[in-house]
């Protein structure tokens, strides 16, 4: 038995908010099933009295103070990939019959 | 010799000199691109009226300033390519993703606008696998890049256009991205010199993202002199990228090793343990052969297994990923989410399973308590050595798709690379022979964080006694 099922696919699609072929969830089940496997080796070392690294250079609450720098896109520059614009502004789906 | 086949220093020389002009050296750059490139693929964008306004304004600044022109500009009038992750204001950015196609950036990256700045010319944006999501540019939505090489070998990737651009001397020098091996790796493959430098060394800002926490630029490069000269340009704090680093940068391009005496050099035991080809492996040995000739010291060390390195590579990579490409919504910028490709999906699939309730701890905070064991793994190695060395991919450029259907090879490829990388090290890459069957091996010299003087010096050192750097495919 895979270690990732079909449904764990299809709720981790909603979530990623991805459209599946039926092929495609046949072989993501069977290539992340084979991935999750390989990463489990992390369980061969003890972590329980490791601190956790998210950031490898030790730079901590780094803010614009004085060297801020302003950088901006003027409404015409901020629009120029749109889809689909209206009035000035960007054309989005409903959000609300999701 | 053409001029497209100078490198950077050999070119600025012939420019103060007055021995040609930008214009000339960029055209040179561009009919080669022309002539060679339908083969290779190396480009997504050809940026050839850009280049030659340009190349221009370089020539007038020449002829007006001479060359206190290149005082304040290091690189003026250079040809150089750019990897299509870097924005570009004006300028078409893919990122090798169909999702991209038609996006022109309204700002420019700190990189691309530095190396404007430093007065170089970009010929053009390369290919790579899309959202730098492979290593062998074969996960591009437009082409595959063709290893110069062989062209029935992959150039490697993600930045393999880059590296396919700079052997086959359709530029001057290319820049790359390296999130797990994407600078080293093609560079290996394609027998350059490339440079991934310490994290945080050099700006992120409009760099579109892989994984943040471990996305570093870098410099692809005819030899370790002018990969130096271009960190000189890249590297600093940038007020952009709130990870990059305040730390002094240091003048890369000065020379201070005279020989290697007293140089200690680790050779980690489960690098060479793992299965490396033959021909790697015997090229690997000529070369720590000719470190220890003159005068260091190699050392075996116990480092840790790699394996545990390339799950923690995998989760981490993946949870970013899956986080970095939410913003795309098809609504500000870029085509709806459909068109992504299989292997970007995969990879987001991946990282919303390992950071999604119930599996969290399980993977990725487990991940990054294990890149903590790494780190520290790392750090006593460099209490006993000055560098790392060992071969940069396990081995020569595999053939146009064998990748298929493996989800994890580009771990595999990368298996020597992700280590240095998720402790956020330097490393370079520097040409050290050909196999048998005449592919480019490469060797990698890695330090610890902001040390990359010593790897530069190391690399060129080498490369001032020998000559595999010079070598060419005949395209």
């Amino acid at each position: 038995m895979s270690t990732i099922s079909k449904s764990t696919v299809e709720h981790v699609a909603v979530l990623c908010s991805l459209t599946l072929s039926e092929k495609e969830k046949e072989r993501l089940e069977s290539m992340l099933s084979e991935t999750v496997d390989f990463i489990g080796v992390l369980e061969e070392l003890d972590t329980n009295s490791v601190p956790e690294t998210y950031q490898v250079i030790g730079t901590t609450n780094v803010f614009q103070k004085s060297d801020r720098v302003s950088v901006s896109l003027d409404r015409k520059e901020a629009l120029s990939n749109a889809a689909k614009i209206k009035n000035g502004k960007f054309v989005t789906g409903a959000v609300f019959d999701r | 010799m053409g001029l497209n086949e100078l490198t950077i220093r050999q070119a600025t020389e012939g420019l103060k000199k007055r021995d040609f002009t930008s214009r000339e050296l960029v055209e040179e750059c561009l009919n080669h691109i022309e002539k060679i490139d339908p083969q290779i693929k190396a480009f997504i964008t050809v940026t050839t009226d850009y280049a030659l306004e340009a190349a221009n304004r370089a020539d007038s600044l020449i002829s007006s300033e001479g060359e206190k022109a290149f005082n304040k500009k290091p690189l003026l009038g250079i040809p150089y390519a750019s990897k299509d992750n870097f924005c570009t204001k004006g300028i078409r950015t893919t990122a090798g993703s169909k999702i991209l196609e038609d996006f022109v950036p309204p700002y420019e990256s700190t990189v691309t606008k530095k190396l404007e700045e430093a007065g170089s010319v970009l010929v053009g944006k390369t290919n790579m696998d899309a959202f730098a999501h492979g290593s062998s540019t074969e996960e591009s939505d437009f082409f595959t890049t063709k290893n110069p090489w062989d062209l029935q070998r992959v150039p490697g990737g993600s930045s393999g256009g880059s590296a396919a651009a700079v052997i086959s001397d359709m530029c001057i020098f290319a820049i790359g991205s390296e999130t797990g091996g994407s600078i080293r790796g093609p560079a290996s493959w394609c027998g350059v010199t490339g440079l991934k430098p310490t994290y945080g060394r050099v700006s992120r800002y409009g760099l579109i993202a892989m994984a943040s926490s471990t996305d570093s630029p870098g410099p692809i490069t005819k030899n370790a002199e002018d990969a130096a000269l271009v960190l000189s340009v890249l590297a600093g704090k940038d007020p952009l990228d709130a990870t990059s680093s305040p730390n002094d940068v240091k003048d890369f391009t000065a020379l201070s090793k005279e020989s290697l005496n007293g140089l200690r050099i680790g050779k980690p035991k489960s690098y060479f343990d793992l299965d490396i080809q033959l021909d790697v492996r015997k090229k690997m040995e000529d070369f720590l052969e000719f470190l220890e000739s003159q005068g260091a010291e190699i050392i075996d060390l116990d480092l840790m297994d790699p394996k545990y390195s390339i799950a923690v590579y995998t989760i981490l990579q993946r949870s970013e990923v899956s986080s970095n490409l939410a913003r795309f919504d098809g609504i500000r910028f870029g085509r709806d989410r459909d068109n992504f490709n299989f292997e970007n999906k995969k990879r987001m699939m991946l990282g919303a399973y390992t950071l999604s309730s119930g599996y969290y701890e399980a993977y990725y905070a487990r991940a990054q308590k294990v890149r903590t064991l790494i780190i520290r793994d790392f750090e006593e190695a460099f209490s006993k050595v000055d560098i790392l060395v060992g071969p940069s991919m396990p081995c020569v450029a595999p053939e146009l798709g064998e990748s298929k259907d493996q989800p994890m090879f580009g771990e595999m490829m990368d298996v020597l690379t992700e280590p240095s990388t998720i402790a956020g090290l330097c490393g370079i890459t520097v040409p050290v022979g050909l196999s048998g069957q005449g592919l480019p091996v490469g060797a990698q010299i890695i330090s610890d964080r902001f040390d990359e003087k010593i790897i530069l010096d190391i690399a060129r050192y080498y490369q001032e006694s020998t000559s595999f750097h010079q070598g060419r495919p005949s395209v």
